[in-house]
């Protein structure tokens, strides 16, 4: 009677049982081949710290070998110690059980912690095989193109001003110095997170140097300047009548203090940073050229770099049949933006002739053992101007420091090329005061750029950075 | 066929003793408590086969055997977790086999229990209220009662309870007048456990009763109003209790409060995420890290450890004691025990999708034990009961195959 | 010693697998129908009668096996010490067991009465009446 739809109902439900049960282990295939990935890297994941704990963090160290970072054994736990911790502090990052990574600490965790990521197999075998019998696995080192004793004078001449500095190597792209104010230290993090990262701290998390966003001010003429080198033949020769202030409709540009330069050539006009002049050869040069030549500087690009998170720069005015603004931006102010790696980059280009590299900031990697894993080999980022062009805007760069606006940055035994800017910012009269440069003029060494915020003009405070430091460097 | 037994029984000795020898050795020298309580676990997996043996040749000892492979890996998992909790674990175990033996030898036939089950409605009942009245709140459910040190939770019991009285009344059920008369005690015990916030049983016994309704009635009508009812109820504690509500938001996204009250979810899914295809090994990852991880998430642990493929594997094994007890029900003597059986089984079944599905976040988290691997007395000691009133009914139905 | 209880983690998943492959295989053949579970089976020799007309002959015992002087009992002795319902043979448990039905002259098992039910062994002999059979299995 019922026996038989029972028995015909059980084994429907036999059936409905292991539908589930293969939902369940389905989901649990699509877990592990989609979801998981991302799971794992959670912040929140314990794991990540605790398999760290195993191993003895690998130290971070400056070009001549000088520890930076380093970690060691206090009783059970690992403790990170931060030599000058201040100074490098945006550089290497910190390293908190709370907050996480940043900085190297983080880009370079996999070297740091030893894992075998950039080994070939045997070597990683072996090193498996070293470290079972030693019983105690550490981290390999990082070794940064800094120099420990320049970054520590940049940091020292930026005082109490807030603002960053750049350094760096025109032939190579590694960055001898990079620093931004006010610093926080690295050891303190869990303890002082909050107020670090409150605003009126001056947010010393920011890093300045690459995350910053300012206008460039005059330092942008740089590029106005080889714009109108590039396209218009003669134009050296043209002698150009300054009277201080540019009318352009109902817009008037003024020259710092109105001052009126008279009659004056290219060259003179760049030297004393004339706004009128290069405000009328971004009229003439046009929107489109003038992006075009932004363009090829990496305005508006996205730079990637493999040790650092550039912040964007950009080149870009609402309204590109407005005179008044593209007279603004050919001078660095409107619409323009950028931070302070990337204007040491345009310096650089110009002193390496035309070619700019790509900055980094590892050197190279060693495994405890002394073994060189991974070794950073120069590359050019893009060929951006002729070499014709850029030997001229290096004189015109070494008239700026000898007799222009730079003056303040002069040395007797070495020849600087420079740039000076002031950033005027919006709704009040304080200016950003800004300093590009390479050194020596012949066979640059360094390129540079200094910011510092409400530093007044250009000429003064960033012109008198840039002079300690090409002492510092050539010394 | 029994040489096949002994095999495979012997196969799970190999294993379960393999897994504390790892435990022996993961510090780095040989320990000898983890092997000394691996061979105790073992000698009471085979004692327990023995006396089956001995006295009912004839009874489906798969049951057991799937069912004491799945304790290992809780007892592997727990010893590995907490030594404490793992030296309690194995006394409940033991407890449990002694009492799967008394039921099959002292218990009498199943059938003899259906004209009580008036009985097991109103005890059902009583227990379940008990810690409504008594109780108090462990883990943010009041579902447990304290005797002395001892803690149990009543809804273990009640369960098998309402197993047998929903035995008797299904196969009474003509109309819907008599769905909704003989569903008064069921509605009742869920309504009770939405009370008790323990949302895991109400889901656990809503799936029983369903199966149960739908094999002894044939009628789809029936489960179809079932799940309207059931919608419009979740609905409705959705919007009125907010420990449901709670629940549901924490389901649809865990990582927006990871740290705060998605916290026992996300460090699960790491969990098992970090376990990958073959797992970390045993003792190889940090499963100790989510919290209640001996009882609740104790699968999680499982697949940190033992991999997908470990976990996998488990659920295998559930679904072939699910399949036995079925089978039970199918070679079963008269409706009675047949629907005891499927009540277990679906009880089982459903009470593993929960958890499990709640772990995994395929469902929403409600916090119910893993039959025979989460740390607990009463859960384990009710799971024996269970496969011995199974065994029970495996061993009358093959009287006279 | 950690890696090698790395690599025995390997090992354990292979083995569990092994081990749910058995079962499988086991249930699947449970469920093809290949009855390998046999039943035992018992069967009673006639080894002595009144009349040698049964002397020899087996009786198998499936289940149950009444025996008697009715007509309606699975083995029938015409024998006036026999009782009309006078024993009963089951097996349980792949045991035989016989159970007197409160017959006159009751059941003997190796010679002595028994009260009501008593489990045998191969080759244990049984008097009922005048017969007397021995137990094969």
């Amino acid at each position: 009677m019922h026996d038989e739809k029972l028995i015909k109902n059980i084994k429907a439900l036999i059936i409905f049982f292991t539908l589930i049960f293969l939902t369940i282990i389905g989901y649990l295939i699509y877990f592990n081949l989609y979801l998981s990935e991302n799971i794992v890297k959670d912040p929140s994941n314990p794991r990540i710290r605790l398999s760290e704990e195993d191993v003895i963090r690998g130290s971070i160290m400056d070009r001549n070998g000088k520890t930076i970072a380093f970690s060691k054994k206090v009783k059970n736990n690992q403790v990170r110690i931060y030599n000058d911790g201040e100074v490098f502090a945006h550089v290497v990052g910190y390293n908190s059980p709370v907050y996480g990574k940043t900085g190297i600490e983080l880009l370079y965790n996999d070297a740091l912690q030893g894992n075998t990521f950039y080994y070939n197999i045997l070597g990683s075998i072996f090193r498996k095989f070293v470290q079972t019998i030693e019983g105690e696995k550490r981290g390999s080192d990082v070794i940064l193109t800094l120099d420990y004793e320049l970054q520590k004078k940049a940091y020292r001449l930026l005082k109490d001003n807030k603002g960053a500095l750049v350094v760096l190597n025109p032939k190579t792209g590694e960055i001898l110095a990079l620093v931004s104010k006010p610093s926080f230290d690295p050891e303190k993090v869990d303890k002082n997170f909050k107020v670090y990262k409150n605003d009126e701290m001056g947010n010393p998390f920011l890093n300045r140097a690459i995350q910053g966003y300012y206008p460039p001010g005059s330092t942008f003429k740089i590029v106005t300047l080889s714009a109108a080198l590039e396209n218009f033949n003669g134009i050296e020769n043209k002698s150009f009548l300054c009277t201080g202030k540019l009318k352009i409709g109902d817009y008037i540009l003024k020259d710092f203090n109105s001052e009126a330069h008279g009659r004056i050539n290219l060259k003179k006009a760049f030297s004393k940073s004339c706004n009128f002049t290069f405000g009328s050869l971004g009229i003439e040069l046009g929107y489109n050229n003038l992006l075009k030549e932004a363009e090829k500087f990496m305005f508006n690009k996205e730079i990637n770099l493999e040790d650092l998170k550039l912040g964007k720069c950009q080149f870009n005015i609402e309204d590109k049949e407005n005179k008044a603004l593209l007279a603004q931006a050919a001078i660095g102010q409107h619409g323009v933006a950028t931070n302070p790696l990337h204007m040491a980059l345009v310096a650089a280009t110009i002193a390496n002739d035309g070619i700019m590299m790509k900055p980094y900031l590892v050197k190279e990697i060693k495994d405890e053992y002394g073994v060189v894993l991974y070794e950073k080999e120069p590359e050019i980022l893009k060929r951006v101007i002729d070499k014709e062009i850029a030997k001229k805007v290096k004189e015109y760069m070494k008239d700026v420091v000898d007799k222009g606006t730079g003056v303040r940055a002069k040395l007797y035994n070495v020849d600087i090329a420079g740039k000076t800017g002031t950033a005027q910012l919006p709704n009040t009269d304080k200016t950003h005061a800004w300093f590009v440069g390479f050194a020596p003029l012949k066979d640059p060494k360094i390129a540079f750029a200094i910011i510092v915020e409400e530093g007044g003009t250009g000429g003064k405070k960033a012109a008198e950075i840039a002079k300690e430091i090409v002492k510092e460097c050539l010394k | 066929m029994e040489k096949l037994e002994k095999s495979i029984l012997k196969n799970i000795y190999f294993i379960v003793m393999l897994l504390f020898l790892i435990l022996s050795l993961y510090r780095g020298s040989f320990e000898i408590v983890p092997f000394v309580y691996g061979t105790l676990s073992v000698i009471l997996i085979a004692y327990g086969y023995f006396v089956i043996k001995k006295y009912y040749p004839r009874v489906d000892k798969y049951l057991y055997i799937i069912s004491v492979f799945i304790v290992e890996f809780g007892l592997v998992m727990l010893y590995r977790l907490d030594f404490q909790r793992a030296l309690k674990q194995l006394i409940w175990f033991a407890i449990g086999i002694m009492l799967f033996i008394f039921i099959l030898i002292l218990f009498p036939d199943i059938k003899r229990l259906q004209k009580y089950s008036m009985f097991f409605a109103i005890f059902n009942l009583v227990l379940l209220t008990m810690p409504l009245l008594l109780g108090r709140e462990i883990k943010g459910s009041k579902n447990w009662i304290q005797v002395g040190s001892l803690s149990f939770q009543p809804s273990e019991l009640a369960k098998i309870f309402m197993i047998f009285y929903l035995s008797d009344v299904i196969r009474k059920i003509k109309d819907y007048k008599d769905v909704l008369k003989y569903s008064i005690p069921i509605v009742l015990s869920i309504a009770i456990f939405v009370l008790e916030k323990d949302l895991g049983s109400a889901l656990m016994f809503f799936g029983m009763f369903m199966a149960m309704l739908y094999v002894g009635t044939s009628r789809l009508r029936y489960i179809l109003s079932g799940l309207v009812l059931f919608v419009l109820g979740g609905f409705f504690s959705y919007v009125v209790f907010d420990h449901v509500k709670r629940r549901i938001n924490i389901w649809l996204n865990p990582w927006k409060d990871k740290y705060g009250a998605g916290y026992q979810i996300c460090q699960s899914l790491i969990a098992i995420a970090s376990g990958g295809l073959f797992g970390t090994g045993l003792a190889g990852g940090h499963p100790e890290v989510i919290p209640e991880v001996h009882t609740d998430f104790i699968f999680s642990a499982i697949a940190e450890e033992f991999g997908l493929l470990g976990a996998i594997a488990l659920l295998i094994l559930y679904l072939l004691l699910i399949y036995r007890m079925l089978r039970t029900a199918l070679y079963a003597k008269e409706d009675y025990s047949r629907l005891v059986a499927v009540g277990i089984a679906s009880m089982f079944a459903f009470q593993v999708f929960v958890i499990v599905g709640g772990v995994t976040k395929m469902i929403p988290l409600t916090g119910i034990t893993l039959p025979f691997v989460s740390y607990g007395g009463s859960s384990m000691i009710i799971n024996f009961l269970a496969i011995g009133i199974l065994q029970k009914i495996s061993e009358v139905g093959n009287e006279d195959a | 010693m950690k890696e090698i209880a790395m690599i025995l983690r390997f090992v354990v998943i292979a083995l569990i697998y092994l081990v749910i492959f058995r079962i499988i295989k086991i249930m699947y053949m449970d469920l093809k129908g290949v009855r390998v579970k046999k039943l035992k089976e018992f069967a009673l020799e006639v080894k002595g009668a009144p009349k040698d007309a049964n002397l020899g002959s087996l009786y198998l015992i499936h289940k149950v096996m009444t025996i008697g002087r009715n007509p309606d009992n699975d083995i029938v002795i015409k024998d006036p010490y026999v009782s009309g319902n006078h024993a009963r043979f089951y097996v349980k448990n792949d045991k035989l067991f016989v159970e007197d039905l409160n017959s006159t002259n009751g059941t003997f098992v190796n010679g002595k009465r028994i009260s009501k039910v008593e489990k045998l062994q191969e080759g244990d002999i049984i008097e009922i009446g005048r017969v007397s059979f021995k137990v094969l299995e």
